[in-house]
């Protein structure tokens, strides 16, 4: 299936121009460039975000209340209150990284380590053109749209090795080492996890997998069957690996490394390295998003007609998985190198097998019975976890109760 | 098989953000296994025991202060103790209880940053800043007795400086309520937390003999299972009148001496001092609070005395040659006692483990260097 709306645009500007190659050329600028501002939005609110629901979960007063004295009227309309919820560290936090001096260690490999940020940016933002963000909407519709991504995502660890390896200081070294030892280990259960989506649905394009799930919320496929649901958390605790968040956040990790791979950049280059991170968790919530919990299909039937809901659709469901999180970054103590690899290839690995199989084996069995029983196993599992934490909630306030 | 890199030195400190204060540690590693973690001291040098030779009794004082700035209050105790047993100086009964509150409650202060910093170097920030919400009240109450909110200089020679009294006594039972409530939240959410414990159980493991060879006290010493603390074995001031127990290595998880049970162990102690807190603010009588001393001029002799701080055992040994000033002081810090054998048992461990176990054994390098 092609992407109806790049087909469109360009065949409409080919006429307009009457040459071809440039009218993809331009289609290439101006979607590149639409989706470079909408990061750029997204990477200063998520960072906000990052901050307000640290600040929650903290008792933290600066993130609620710092920020310009006096309110924002536009045209006499009150739109910001006094401190404008915090939204000034916002601004000021830019300035900051823009008037930092940039600064080189003096033994560093110069070149390197300035392409090194660049790099790991670019390869981030890379993966954003075989997203599809509504039917027919694909701003690049590749055919093999995952292994772009799964690429991209690869290269992002060549841009850590290199700015570990240029600054030129051990700190920033091991944390480059780690993280190559990470993002090797973890793209195997990762792959396997979304391996068994493509299995299921028969293609390598994303727009595919996600009109396979159009309908009710039970056709996506964390919902379809027990192995996809698996392969799902899989996923999502690969995904949390992969961009280095806690609780494997070991090749940045603040108490034993100083700030990893990071350590001597200033400024804008380091501000780049933090842009990528977070687009990043955007980046692979999309991808679960896409290739787990329906795309942007809303999961109501009665919605699926109206196209132009996509991207809000998707772009909900990605944020929901970032938000999560920014939680569990604030919640959960770190790894060890060593637990990390325990964990990833005594557990996760065996475990993403065994859903890659299971799926292939659902493949053959279609019926309704079948259907019916694979979602029921997902509804035991999900109320097995309310139950945990309904349990949870429950001792603390039990221990609450009994020391007052 | 095993496979052997070369070997990489690289220091850790003094400007690292999990050696706590400015410890220098010289990593011999292979990989990610520290082969041998040498420490180097002495960044924080203030020459503290040669400038206590040279002011009155009770200026040493806010010297000490400064050694242990986390958990002053114990400090000066320890100091003004052995003072008081040269000069033979007696000590008013409401005087010693306000001591005991003080002393109790900077107790409570310090192993909650403890807490905290150790959150911290396992990767969990939040602990860190609730155990600061926590600690904050504290400080708002030892600020109202002492006027000051870390380096207090609350106990002098024959007393304390001002009166405990009924409001700050109320501030405090409102503070043993709530921080009641707070414990098994800490609890919830860092001790028993699955990765928590497998990053801390059964890593950077001090045993019994190494504690006591290398005469680590305090709730380094009673994580391996020992009942040592001076308020019960060795008892000073009014400690024989309170009921609470030793906490001791529960080996809920891991072995005995362990991170796990060295973290374990100061949160038992917030729940025993709290425990005396709530008694010695029942007890306490009315009177004075300070003895009338003019000039404090003890008679030659020597003394060593000792209390048991935060970190453990922390004593002085005082020399007085009958003049207005000490003639010498020489400080015991159980912070330089638990760093003394730390070559020794961060043999072979991983980087992220020495964090543990530098986390765990809760130095302060203001009293390891003094």
């Amino acid at each position: 299936m092609s992407s109806f709306l790049q087909n469109y645009f360009v065949s409409f500007i080919a006429g307009l121009l009457n040459h071809q190659p440039l009218a993809w050329i331009l289609y290439g600028i101006i979607s590149g460039a639409v989706i470079l501002g909408v990061l750029s939005a997204y990477g200063a609110l998520a960072v906000y975000a990052e901050r307000k629901i640290m600040a929650f979960m903290q008792c933290r007063l600066g993130p609620m209340e710092v920020g310009p004295e006096i309110e924002l009227r536009i045209a006499g309309m009150k739109i910001l209150p006094k401190g404008w919820y915090g939204l000034g560290v916002l601004i000021a936090d830019g300035i900051k990284l823009l008037g930092k001096e940039d600064t080189v260690p003096a033994k560093a490999d110069s070149l390197i380590f300035k392409l090194a940020p660049a790099i790991v940016f670019a390869a981030t933002i890379t993966s954003f053109v075989v997203i599809p963000f509504a039917p027919f909407f694909t701003p690049a519709d590749i055919d093999a749209g995952i292994l772009v991504i799964l690429a991209a995502s690869s290269i992002v660890a060549v841009g850590i090795v290199m700015g570990g390896y240029a600054s030129n200081n051990k700190w920033s070294l091991y944390g480059a080492i780690r993280s190559v030892a990470q993002v090797v280990s973890y793209e195997v259960p990762m792959g396997l996890a979304l391996l068994s989506v493509v299995m299921t649905t028969g293609s390598l394009a994303l727009a595919d997998i996600a009109d396979n799930q159009s309908g009710w919320a039970w056709n996506w496929h964390a919902f379809s069957n027990v192995w996809l649901f698996i392969a799902a958390i899989i996923y999502i605790i690969s995904s949390l690996a992969e961009t280095n968040r806690t609780p494997f956040d070991i090749p940045e990790a603040e108490a034993e490394l100083v700030a990893g791979y990071h350590t001597e950049y200033s400024g804008m280059r380091f501000a780049l390295f933090m842009f990528a991170e977070y687009i990043n968790m955007l980046l692979v919530s999309l991808i679960a998003s896409v290739f787990f919990f329906g795309g942007y299909y809303s999961g109501i039937q009665w919605l699926d007609r109206y196209y132009f809901l996509g991207p809000f659709v998707l772009g909900a469901k990605a944020l929901l998985l970032v938000i999560i999180m920014i939680w569990l970054r604030w919640t959960l103590p770190r790894f060890r190198v060593d637990q990390l690899m325990t964990l990833c290839w005594k557990a996760m690995l065996p475990l993403s097998i065994i859903a890659f199989v299971g799926a292939a084996a659902a493949l053959f069995q279609t019926s309704l019975v079948f259907a019916i029983f694979w979602r029921f196993c997902i509804l035991i599992l999900l109320a097995l976890f309310a139950f945990e934490v309904a349990k949870g909630i429950r001792t603390k306030s039990i221990s609450r109760k009994a020391t007052e | 098989m095993t496979v052997h890199g070369e070997e990489l030195v690289i220091n850790m400190g003094p400007q690292h953000p999990s050696t706590h204060g400015v410890l220098r540690l010289l990593l011999k590693t292979d990989g990610e296994v520290v082969g041998e973690a040498l420490p180097q001291i002495g960044y924080l040098h203030r020459c503290f025991e040669k400038s206590a030779e040279r002011v009155s009794w009770n200026g040493v004082v806010p010297y000490t202060d400064r050694m242990d700035y986390v958990a002053a209050i114990s400090n000066e105790w320890s100091f003004v103790l052995a003072a008081e047993k040269l000069g033979n100086a007696t000590v008013p009964e409401r005087g010693e209880y306000c001591r005991v509150i003080s002393a109790e409650l900077q107790r409570i202060a310090s192993h909650l940053v403890a807490f905290g910093t150790f959150g911290i170097d396992m990767g969990a920030f939040t602990p860190f800043l609730h155990a600061f919400r926590d600690r904050e009240k504290i400080l708002d109450i030892l600020e109202m007795m002492s006027g000051a909110r870390l380096l207090y200089h609350y106990i002098r020679i024959g007393g304390v400086m001002s009166d405990c009294d009924s409001k700050i006594c109320e501030m405090i039972k409102l503070f043993i309520k709530d921080m009641r409530t707070r414990l098994p939240e800490y609890h919830q959410l860092l001790s028993y937390n699955r990765i928590f414990i497998e990053r801390t159980a059964n890593v950077g493991i001090i045993t019994r003999e190494q504690a006591i060879n290398y005469n680590i006290t305090g709730p380094n010493l009673r994580a391996t299972g020992m009942e040592w603390d001076l308020r019960k074995c060795d008892p000073y001031s009014i400690y024989d009148r309170f009921e609470f127990k030793i906490a001791v290595g529960t080996c809920e998880h891991g072995v005995s001496g362990d991170s796990w049970n060295r973290y374990m162990v100061r949160l038992i102690e917030i729940e025993e001092s709290l425990k005396i807190l709530e008694q010695a603010v029942e007890q306490i009588p009315a009177g004075p609070i300070s003895a009338a001393i003019k000039v404090f001029k003890p008679a030659p002799g020597e003394i060593y005395a000792r209390t048991e701080g935060a970190r453990g055992e922390i004593g002085f040994y005082v020399i007085s040659d009958g003049d207005l000033k000490p003639f010498r002081v020489k400080a015991k810090s159980p912070s330089f006692c638990a760093l003394s054998g730390f070559h020794e048992y961060s043999r072979n461990l991983m980087i992220a483990d020495l964090v543990a176990l530098l986390g765990s054994i809760d130095i302060v390098l203001g009293e390891v260097d003094r």
